[in-house]
């Protein structure tokens, strides 16, 4: 009797030993893409496709930042400015739509263009995707020029910024603009600024077995979508 | 003897050394408190609240320090005073109504005085509060209708372009602001004012001709006056239970199933609020502490819930694409 208590003490043992050692194995992406979707969904889908990587997305960008700092990750998966400045070891796969690595960003504002030699009167809505001082930085390096922002921390409270007048114009990419007209019923004018920015891309801290470089090459058109990408490519 | 006097010294020497790196790291550290200016933040007990005080706090703890203190109902202008006297602020912050209400006190007490510059935010109708007092800006709290309307217009396979409210009086102001923001999105809002004391029956003689009319959804404004209990039980439930269209509305508690009540919540998003308000105090720091643009800010951010089942009760067709957009389903 004792020997088979002892040997189901040892089982369990083993076992508890076992699934902690694989769920230390398990390889962690921390992804932060700011789009209309939650972070829960857009997680749900990475995990749906690749069990055997632990996904967390980020709906924050402190709280992204400090996770990173706080449980380094094996791999990231945001924006192209968001994982240069995390600077990893290295960026291995960069998304890209229609065969292009970058997307044109405008500057969006209601009824009127803006005059791009008048930038400096003007203020200027933007996604936080940096952090209060650094986006600054970002946004006055992009334009060569000081420019005066508000930040918002979701894709969709740009509407509100131009529906309640915070804002002169905001600062989205194409695809954001697209998806701004289909949703609201104003006159939104877009005026070309010749600033592209990087699409969505990965960046490795601990490389491990290439388990993340696979699974985010096996993502869906859907989950692609969601990146703002239709295919991934190997950075050389 | 030599050796001796030798480790003598090199005791010495380390106990010297250990004192200055000591008198260092505390310099150091207090120049470093020193050097950041302090903000007062003054705020009732309560979940939300914390979830503002972060989103300031990720935003400029770098930069500033944030002094919190929690506000009871019981608590006056004379803490204010007091902390203000301890703490010394470059500016203030007040969460709730309740601060708010002791600093409009403070200010009449100190009346002629020079105010640091101060930011109101979670606090209801935000306008009539700060009406009369000095240096103050703030985020209002409530949800202008068009920002939760654009949303549900994006979610479900039915046009919105009249929707119903029923408001008080006193509210006149605040409804003829939405009319405009709605018009913006082409939907026009369909008002029906009633009095600041109305009876159940004026209510329910209302809320039911609004319901007749040809709107596409009806938004439920947050008013204490007109959601009291009694009124929710004997006309606001029993009337709404046969409208087969999406009612929006201001609080969480009343999307439950079994109200059989609001189809779609909107209510600010906490954090955000604070990153916003983050953002007030930032332009504030740039400008030397001095308020340049004296605005009170709509929110911009919102946490959104649907029911499903009520959704689908009422026959209402769903996007799908667009569920992974909402923050919470009851299904």
């Amino acid at each position: 009797m004792m020997s088979v208590i002892r040997y189901i003490i040892i089982s369990l043992f083993s076992l508890t030993v076992l699934m902690g050692a694989l769920s230390a194995s398990a390889a962690n992406l921390y992804v932060f893409y700011p789009t209309d979707v939650r972070p829960k969904s857009l997680q749900g889908k990475i995990n749906a496709i690749c069990p055997e990587i632990k996904t967390v997305a980020f709906g924050r960008v402190f709280d992204f930042y400090r996770q990173i700092d706080h449980i380094p990750p094996n791999a990231i998966l945001s924006l192209n400015p968001v994982v240069t400045r995390k600077q990893p070891k290295e960026t291995n796969l960069k998304g890209g739509k229609n065969g292009q690595y970058e997307e044109e960003y405008l500057l969006v504002s209601l009824d009127k263009a803006v005059n791009i030699e008048e930038l400096s009167k003007l203020k200027i809505g933007v996604l936080d995707i940096l952090g209060r001082k650094p986006m600054k930085r970002f946004m006055n390096d992009l334009f060569e020029s000081k420019v005066k922002i508000k930040r918002v921390i979701k894709t969709e409270d740009f509407l509100p910024l131009l529906t309640f007048q915070l804002a002169d114009a905001i600062f989205v990419s194409k695809s954001t603009f697209n998806k701004l007209q289909s949703k609201s019923k104003q006159n939104l004018i877009a005026t070309q600024t010749g600033i592209y920015i990087g699409l969505a891309m990965t960046g490795i801290y601990h490389q491990t077995n290439n388990e993340i470089t696979h699974c985010i090459q096996k993502f869906d058109e859907q989950t692609n979508a969601l990146l703002g990408v239709d295919h991934w490519e190997v950075i050389p | 003897m030599n050796a001796m006097s030798h480790c003598v010294s090199i005791i010495i020497n380390r106990i010297l050394l250990f004192v200055v790196i000591l008198f260092l790291l505390i310099f150091w550290g207090d120049n470093n408190v020193l050097a950041k200016e302090r903000i007062l933040v003054l705020s009732p007990e309560g979940e939300n609240f914390q979830y503002t005080i972060k989103g300031l706090k990720d935003d400029l703890e770098d930069d500033v320090t944030f002094v919190e203190h929690s506000i009871t109902d019981n608590m006056g202008e004379d803490i204010i005073t007091k902390h203000i006297h301890d703490i010394n602020p470059k500016m203030l912050v007040f969460l709730g109504n309740k601060p708010l209400q002791a600093y409009s006190q403070y200010q009449k007490k100190y009346i002629g005085s020079d105010f640091p510059p101060s930011i109101a935010l979670s606090a209801l109708y935000l306008d009539r509060q700060v009406r009369d007092m000095k240096n103050i800006i703030g985020v209002r709290f409530e949800i202008p209708a068009v920002t939760s309307l654009v949303q549900l217009r994006s979610i479900i396979k039915r046009p919105i372009k009249k929707v119903g409210v029923i408001y008080r009086e006193w509210m006149s102001d605040f409804i003829k602001q939405n009319q405009a923001y709605c018009l913006q999105e082409s939907i026009q809002l369909m008002g029906i004012k009633i009095s600041d004391k109305p009876s159940m029956r004026h209510l329910n003689y209302q809320l039911k001709h609004l319901l007749r009319k040809d709107i596409d959804a009806l938004w439920v404004v947050n008013d204490n006056g007109l959601l009291q209990a009694r009124y929710l039980q004997n006309v606001w439930i029993p009337l709404l239970k046969r409208f087969d269209k999406p009612v929006l509305v201001g609080i969480k508690a009343l999307t439950k199933t079994s109200l059989n009540f609001g189809t779609f919540s909107v209510e600010a998003d906490h954090y955000a609020l604070g990153v916003q308000g983050a953002e007030m105090i930032s332009d504030i720091m740039d400008n030397n502490w001095r308020i340049a643009d004296h605005k009170i800010e709509q929110p911009l951010s919102i946490s959104n819930l649907l029911n499903i089942k009520l959704i689908n009760k009422k026959k209402i067709p769903l996007d799908l694409d667009k569920i992974g957009q909402i923050d919470q389903l009851i299904q």
